[in-house]
């Protein structure tokens, strides 16, 4: 039996995404989860909250299943502290449950660890031709100009629009009618599951990539040999 | 039931990839499997051959022989078959090939996974520049074409070649190489769980199966 490590950016155990990975990797992957807040307190939390509203944030979500909004670099010291855990427990691969981009991080030496950006982005470029008009579903407002451009500047006729995972499905429904008339959408966070893609799919018309899906099949072949 | 187009570069057969991706999409999807050397006589066959100077296409022929195929000669080939598909219904397609093609004509309303861009963005996502990735083609003057590509993308490239409708022996000898990788890709739509197998022992090392990959980018988005 080979061993999965999932990092997830809020608490574990995340009971969104992990049953659709584990319905990707199958009954011969274990999954070890761990998340960077876990045992924090609300206070111990709001001290890596973002600082300027400058800063792209990150939208994850808590063991209670409420949300919380986090800063990247506030959190990359646990990020590290979490993989050596994974490295010293001898996990087969590791995957960072982001699809941000974390700035500072040193994967442990034999530790094969995947960022979640790199699978998104790599499966967006493999799936949607560039010039493509793409969708770009996120959890906030606040995070569509700094996602709309990262597509942009990948080649995409990007299209942005915002509903939290950790919210009300009329508010991602209201947000996949921006996406008609695309020839796909990416759901860019690791919170959105099968329900909210089904929605987008029916709205918009679209293909549709669900990013925890990716890691999923990403996973399953890799650990299949 | 949704549909999902195969395009071979060869003949269509119910062997080979046809398998491995069906295990990945389930029974809920019907395959449409055709090959752009379908229907071929001999003559044509050996017109569609590639010359010395070229950077040929192997590919497999429904008796099994294995050919060498021009990629020029290929294009409105794979063209036709793509218009017949997009006439049949099919809305996504995967071109079961890791070379690139110029000139393929996508018609409206189809969605086409090219091997190319999938293998290499999917190789992108699971091993990051810089790395030292290994490249198995099937043939030894594919080596340099396919390494050339990787080297531009970055990675300190090992090649080595293997023909998939060859022997085990020579694969297994071949993986030896691939040592030390931080990933192997197996660059040829021919390589199938069984050589997944093979390289990912000798070389303990993760691999990438080509037409396997392309299955799973194709099973999401036909969700």
């Amino acid at each position: 039996m080979k061993t999965l490590g999932l990092l997830a950016v809020g608490q574990s155990p995340r009971t969104d995404y992990v049953p659709v990975i584990s319905s990707f990797t199958g009954p011969s992957v274990r999954i070890v989860e761990k998340g960077v807040l876990d045992g924090l307190d609300r206070a111990q939390m709001s001290a890596l909250a973002p600082l300027s509203p400058q800063e792209h944030p990150v939208v994850t979500r808590l063991a209670d299943g409420s949300s919380v909004t986090m800063s990247k670099a506030e959190m990359s010291g646990i990020v590290n502290d979490k993989l050596r855990e994974f490295a010293r427990s001898g996990v087969d691969l590791a995957v960072l449950m982001c699809t941000g981009d974390f700035q500072g991080i040193v994967c442990p030496e034999g530790l094969h660890m995947l960022y979640g950006k790199d699978i998104i982005d790599g499966c967006v470029r493999a799936a949607v031709p560039a010039g493509s008009r793409l969708g770009v579903l996120v959890p906030l407002a606040s995070q569509e100009a700094f996602s709309g451009r990262k597509f942009f500047d990948m080649g995409y006729d990007a299209v942005t629009a915002h509903a939290s995972p950790y919210g009300s499905m009329e508010e991602i429904e209201k947000a996949a009618s921006a996406f008609r008339g695309c020839f796909a959408v990416i759901l860019h966070c690791m919170g959105y599951v099968r329900r909210h893609r089904k929605a987008v799919a029916e709205i918009s018309g679209a293909m549709v990539l669900e990013a925890n899906a990716l890691v999923g099949h990403v996973c399953s072949e890799l650990l299949s040999s | 039931m949704k549909k999902l187009g195969l395009v071979s570069i060869g003949q269509a057969t119910d062997r080979d990839f046809v398998p491995i991706i069906r295990e990945i999409v389930g029974n809920d999807v019907e395959l449409v499997v055709r090959g752009a050397l379908d229907g071929l006589t001999d003559v044509q066959l050996a017109e569609a051959a590639a010359g010395e100077a070229e950077h040929p296409v192997v590919t497999e022929l429904a008796d099994g022989r294995s050919v060498r195929v021009s990629k020029p000669k290929l294009v409105p080939l794979i063209n036709s078959v793509l218009s017949g598909m997009a006439a049949d219904g099919v809305r996504l397609a995967c071109l079961m090939c890791t070379g690139s093609f110029e000139g393929l004509e996508i018609p409206e309303g189809l969605a086409l996974l090219e091997g190319r861009r999938v293998i290499d963005h999917a190789v992108l996502a699971v091993c990051p520049p810089g790395a030292r990735l290994g490249v198995l083609v099937p043939l030894k003057e594919q080596e340099a074409l396919s390494g050339g590509k990787y080297r531009a993308m970055g990675y300190e490239v090992v090649c080595g070649h293997a023909n998939p409708y060859g022997s085990r022996e020579e694969l297994s000898a071949c993986a030896e190489t691939f040592r030390g990788c931080a990933a192997v890709v197996l660059h040829c739509m021919g390589y199938l769980r069984e050589h997944r197998d093979i390289v990912a022992r000798a070389g303990n090392v993760p691999v990438l199966e080509a037409n396997a990959v392309m299955g799973h980018l194709a099973c999401e988005l036909l969700f």
